[in-house]
Order: C-alpha cells, then sequence, then structure tokens
C-alpha cells in the first residue's frame, strides 16, 4: 500500500486521479467525524467530507510532506465545519437550549450525540477530538487556531456543562 | 466506568460508512476536476488580459497618428456624406436580401 505521501507527491506531479486513492482511504474517517461533529446529520457529513477533499486537493501544495495527511485533513474538515456551522459556532441555538434535558441511555446508538446535545459547535468538536478521537489537547489546539490554555478552557467548561 | 465512560467508550468502537463510497470517490473526483479547471481557466484569463494590456500601452503611441488621422478624416464630414453612406449601405442590404431570398446564391 502506498504512503500518504507518496500519493501526494504523485497528485502534485500527475493530476488528480492518483488523488482518487487518498479519498477512497479517508472518505469514511471523514463522514464519521462529521456525524460526530453535526450529531448524526448523514448529509451534512457528505457535504462536509467532500468540500474538506476538495479544500486540501486545492491547498495540496501547502501540505507540508514530513507531517501525517490524516491530521492536515482533520483540520482542513474542522474548518470546513466552522465555515458551515459560522452563524452558531460558538454558542447553543435557543431551540436547542430550551430543550428538556435527556438522560442519554448509553446502549442506545444515539447516545453520543443526545450526550453533546447542550454543546456548541465548537464545543462539541473539542469533546469529539479529546474523547473520542484521543488527541492531545495541543494537537487539538494546532487543528482548531486556538492557544492551548483557551483550548483547556474551553474544553472543561464544556466538561462542566455535561455533568 | 461512568455513564459518559461508556457512552464514549461505545462511540469509539463504532464506525461510520459513507453510504456509496465508489459513487462517492468519483464524484468527489469531478468536483475536483471541475474546481481545478476553473481555477486554471480564471489563471490562463489573467494572463491574457494583463498580456493585452501590456500590448495595448506598448501600441498605443503607434495608433495615436492613426486615431488622430481617422479623427481628422470624420470632422470633415457633413450631413450629405452621412446620409449618401447610409443609402448606398441600405441599398447594398436589400440587395442582398433580395439576391438570397430568390436563392441565386
Amino acid at each position: 500500500m502506498e504512503s500518504d505521501s507518496a500519493l501526494v507527491k504523485q497528485t502534485l506531479r500527475g493530476g488528480h486521479h492518483h488523488y482518487g486513492v487518498l479519498v477512497h482511504r479517508y472518505a469514511d474517517y471523514l463522514f464519521g467525524l462529521g456525524m460526530r461533529l453535526t450529531r448524526g446529520d448523514r448529509a451534512l457529513s457528505e457535504d462536509l467530507s467532500q468540500q474538506s477533499f476538495l479544500k486540501s486537493y486545492l491547498y495540496l501544495k501547502s501540505f507540508d510532506l514530513n507531517k501525517s495527511y490524516k491530521h492536515w485533513l482533520t483540520g482542513i474538515a474542522l474548518n470546513c465545519f466552522k465555515d458551515l456551522r459560522r452563524d452558531h459556532w460558538d454558542y447553543v441555538p435557543l431551540v436547542e437550549a430550551d430543550e428538556p434535558q435527556i438522560t442519554p441511555d448509553f446502549r442506545s446508538d444515539d447516545a453520543f450525540f443526545e450526550l453533546i446535545r447542550p454543546l456548541s459547535p465548537e464545543e462539541r468538536a473539542l469533546v469529539t477530538l479529546r474523547f473520542v478521537y484521543e488527541y492531545q489537547v495541543d494537537e487539538i489546539a494546532e487543528l482548531m487556531n486556538l492557544k492551548s490554555g483557551t483550548t483547556k478552557s474551553k474544553l472543561s467548561r464544556a466538561l462542566e456543562k455535561l455533568r | 466506568m461512568t455513564e459518559f465512560d461508556q457512552i464514549i467508550a461505545h462511540e469509539r468502537a463504532k464506525t461510520y460508512k459513507q453510504r456509496e463510497l465508489e459513487v462517492f470517490t468519483y464524484y468527489t473526483l469531478i468536483l475536483i476536476a471541475e474546481a481545478s479547471a476553473t481555477s486554471r481557466l480564471k489563471r490562463r484569463l489573467g494572463l491574457i488580459f494583463v498580456g493585452l494590456a501590456l500590448i495595448l500601452l506598448v501600441l498605443l503611441p503607434l495608433l495615436e497618428g492613426v486615431v488622430r488621422a481617422v479623427a481628422a478624416y470624420w470632422a470633415g464630414v457633413g450631413v450629405y456624406e452621412i446620409g449618401t453612406l447610409a443609402l448606398l449601405s441600405y441599398a447594398l442590404a436589400g440587395l442582398s436580401v433580395f439576391v438570397i431570398s430568390r436563392r441565386w446564391i
């Protein structure tokens, strides 16, 4: 199996058809990330993954071949998610905030989506990256263009909301 | 293990799949090809625009003489000349329409 950086190099040399392998490789990963960020919105997750691939192709020249392509793609997906949710990035819409708190049933398939319901899109992204994808705080800060301290405090505020 | 930990552990173990991976890949590649063709076209149009602007800048002093000659010619033209020219043009156009409608050519 060819490495991601080899495929990126080939794409930069020979056009977009080599990029198909990378799209195929990370389509499910980005879709999963999208499903978690959008709380199970399938259509939005598909849009998000498509936009992320498109943007990553357009900015491929700026990709550092010594770094992880998956990590870079995750950062792009988060930026796309931010663009999609620009109007509601750091607050919870009133409709959702006013809904009665539901105690999530951890056996249910939607338990995670119910759990993160009271969070704003930004907090959702923080919690998902930290606990589901097990990224370190510094990595999350880099991915979301935040300072490390800010990331920590936002994360602890989000966790308080979940208690 | 708290309920939070159980939900997170359950979510970590879960995998999400695109509905139609092949179709998704194919469609994404089409979008990429379209986007790169658009940006290539924009780049080329930009280059053509800059090139034309440069050519015009170089040719402008040469064209100045021609423009002045044309302006001098039109300055001497009166209503009589314009009327004659219009009449001749309409006559030529009418004749052309007549010839075409008769299928002589």
